[in-house]
């Protein structure tokens, strides 16, 4: 049993990973865009805290939370590395060989994948589910019908979390779309819910146990998560103040935290200069 | 002449067509942000509110919804951030580039896009698609290279009666040079020389014209004398001018912006090579970036784009003459620092 201490645990840990990044980030050794998940945590660590080792998520460009929370191995260490170019991966191009499978930085590029990760599931016969992440901006790509569509029409074991965050960049979602994301979802057969974190976080985490046992069960679902955007869409700069920080109220000896930081900074810039570029052919 | 920078010389092109001609509109994801997509839709919406809008995150819907406003008498223009994103749309721009030949009717679209590069951007934001947009028949596809350029084929763009393809490369935006106040055309269809020499014909493509030029300073101090070429029309290529050149040098180095292995800069010369063969003195070369995605790892993209050294030491291997790289103690994940100042 995940309690709430636990969570608020992940989130502050994601918060002050992210807060490290953006305060690191003028010497200029992260040379790439970063996209910071702050404000937004929550979600993220709600949902992937559920996850087993069978399941898989997928991501977008905004993915921090998910590759840090889903658990897997040297993440924090990996991501460092990553964003100073010392690895593979890097802000918008995360991936493992755990249940973080890969997040694409091309909006919506990562629905229709993820159906098709949750259609290899069924057949294969294997237990867990697929878990994508995506914005609210994805929901305006005609990909996004075509994937809800298939995904129920193949009942498969798939959960679509929608980040609302009602910026794409800095285009309001009023000045994009006037449908309700989850009525729409609804109209296309899936189970479809709506959360906000107003509701707190003993809430949220049994809804979301309650949408995922579903899924488990072949239901293909939807749950729409009501978060902010604390950052600039791309960068180090704060844009607003947050209304409801899940986070108020909560304190702990952050020390440990502090130190995995330290650490993983210190990891990535010991790390050896790549040299070898991956080919374009697998074996 | 007013100095303005490339971005500005868009904007001032953009706003010029929307005054002169009320069925010109513009779309763009961010068009409305204060950034103002670089600056070049910047305070164009307080002074055509009703012509400009912000976009939803459909690429291919509004593509075709592009297509359909300009078979019915608007002027669009649809902006991408980057190149990379007009990919969700390619079936809708294959559309266009068909109208005319399939019904004979006009589709007068402007599709304009902005090439990335540098500082991490990745497999996803630095491709340059030109290659890809030029092998369908029916669109026009232009790469300008200097802010004078920009308006002036910005400007052409928008009155031509065909989809037209505009590739602006990032690290153009902020160069700076004469722009003419008034409104002005210049050809879609015509390369330029920018450089004149004897020796050696160096064609390059929107940033890389820049790299030529460079590249022919170098060459000077071993006494060879380069012509550069700013190809500027990808589609259709201008071989006359590039023709004229290779009679004169006699030798050949394109340059270009994209992957080498099937890039716009090997199908010239694969072209040249087929109805010029006796005008060379030596085989020419084509110089691209690396036949890979572009890593976002700053450590693994030093050797990725073709470089002026490269191009320097292409150009003299063909006179025996050896070229040593100059150490660079730049960065060269952001623009060269030449390239701020006037073009």
């Amino acid at each position: 049993m995940i309690t709430q201490s636990d969570l608020r645990y992940q989130i502050l840990r994601i918060r002050k990973i992210e807060q490290a990044i953006a305060s690191e980030y003028s010497k200029l050794e992260m040379r790439q865009p970063v996209h910071l998940d702050i404000g937004a945590e929550w979600a993220s660590v709600v949902v992937c805290s559920q996850l087993e080792p069978h399941d898989n998520a997928f991501g977008n460009h905004r993915s921090h939370s998910q590759f840090l929370s889903c658990g897997d191995k040297d993440s924090l260490k990996q991501l460092i590395a990553g964003l100073m170019g010392k690895n593979d991966l890097s802000s918008m191009h995360l991936s493992s060989d755990g249940i973080f499978v890969a997040y694409g930085s091309i909006v919506g590029g990562m629905l229709p994948i993820s159906v098709g990760a949750a259609l290899a599931k069924k057949l294969k016969g294997e237990k867990g589910i697929v878990v994508c992440f995506l914005g609210d901006g994805a929901t305006e790509e005609g990909i996004w019908a075509e994937s809800l569509s298939f995904s129920v029409l193949w009942e498969l074991p798939i959960l679509f979390v929608v980040q609302n965050n009602g910026l794409a960049v800095t285009t309001p979602i009023k000045a994009r779309h006037k449908y309700d994301i989850s009525e729409v979802a609804k109209a296309y057969g899936l189970g479809e819910h709506y959360l906000n974190c107003r509701v707190g976080l003993d809430l949220l985490s049994n809804s979301v146990t309650a949408i995922i046992n579903r899924v488990r069960l072949g239901k293909p679902s939807l749950v729409e998560l009501d978060v902010e955007r604390k950052m600039v869409h791309c960068g180090i700069d704060v844009e607003r103040d947050l209304l409801h920080d899940i986070l108020d109220g909560y304190s702990v000896d952050e020390s440990a935290i502090d130190n995995e930081i330290k650490e993983a900074f210190e990891f990535a810039r010991n790390s050896p200069e790549p040299t070898e570029v991956r080919g374009v052919y697998a074996d | 002449m007013p100095i303005k920078t490339y971005a500005q010389a868009i904007q001032e092109a953009t706003d010029q067509c929307m005054l002169e001609d009320s069925t010109v509109m513009l779309i763009g994801e961010g068009s409305l942000d204060p950034s103002g997509i670089f600056g070049t839709t910047k305070g164009l919406k307080d002074k055509y509110p009703t012509r400009i809008f912000d976009s939803p995150l459909s690429e291919a819907a509004i593509t075709g919804a592009v297509i359909g406003a300009a078979i019915s008498g608007m002027r669009p223009i649809h902006v991408h951030q980057r190149a990379d994103f007009s990919l969700l749309a390619v079936d809708p721009i294959s559309t266009a580039a068909k109208w005319y030949s399939t019904f004979g009717k006009p589709c007068p679209l402007v599709i304009s896009m902005v090439i990335g590069r540098g500082w991490g951007q990745g497999s996803t934001h630095s491709q340059s698609p030109q290659n890809l947009f030029a092998s369908l028949p029916g669109l026009k596809v232009v790469m300008p290279t200097s802010p004078y350029d920009a308006k002036g084929m910005m400007i052409s763009a928008i009155h031509d009666n065909n989809p037209v393809i505009v590739l602006h490369h990032r690290w153009l935006l902020d160069i700076t040079g004469e722009v003419p106040e008034e409104s002005y055309t210049v050809p879609l269809d015509q390369a330029e020389v920018v450089k004149q020499g004897s020796d050696v014909t160096l064609v390059g493509t929107s940033y890389t014209t820049l790299e030529c030029l460079r590249a022919s300073e170098i060459l000077e101090t071993y006494g060879v004398s380069a012509e550069v070429i700013d190809l500027r029309s990808v589609a259709p290529v201008d071989f006359v001018t590039i023709r004229k050149s290779l009679n004169k040098t006699g030798r050949l180095i394109c340059v270009d912006t994209s992957h080498k292995t099937n890039s716009v800069s090997e199908s010239i010369v694969a072209r040249l090579v087929e109805d010029s063969f006796d005008k060379f003195k030596c085989a020419p070369v084509v110089l691209g970036s690396k036949d890979y995605p572009q890593p976002t790892s700053h450590f693994l993209t030093k050797d990725y784009y073709a470089s002026v050294d490269d191009i320097c030491s292409a150009a003299s291997n063909m006179f025996g003459i050896i070229h040593v790289p100059v150490e660079s103690t730049e960065p060269h994940d952001v623009p060269h620092k030449n390239y701020s100042i006037t073009f």
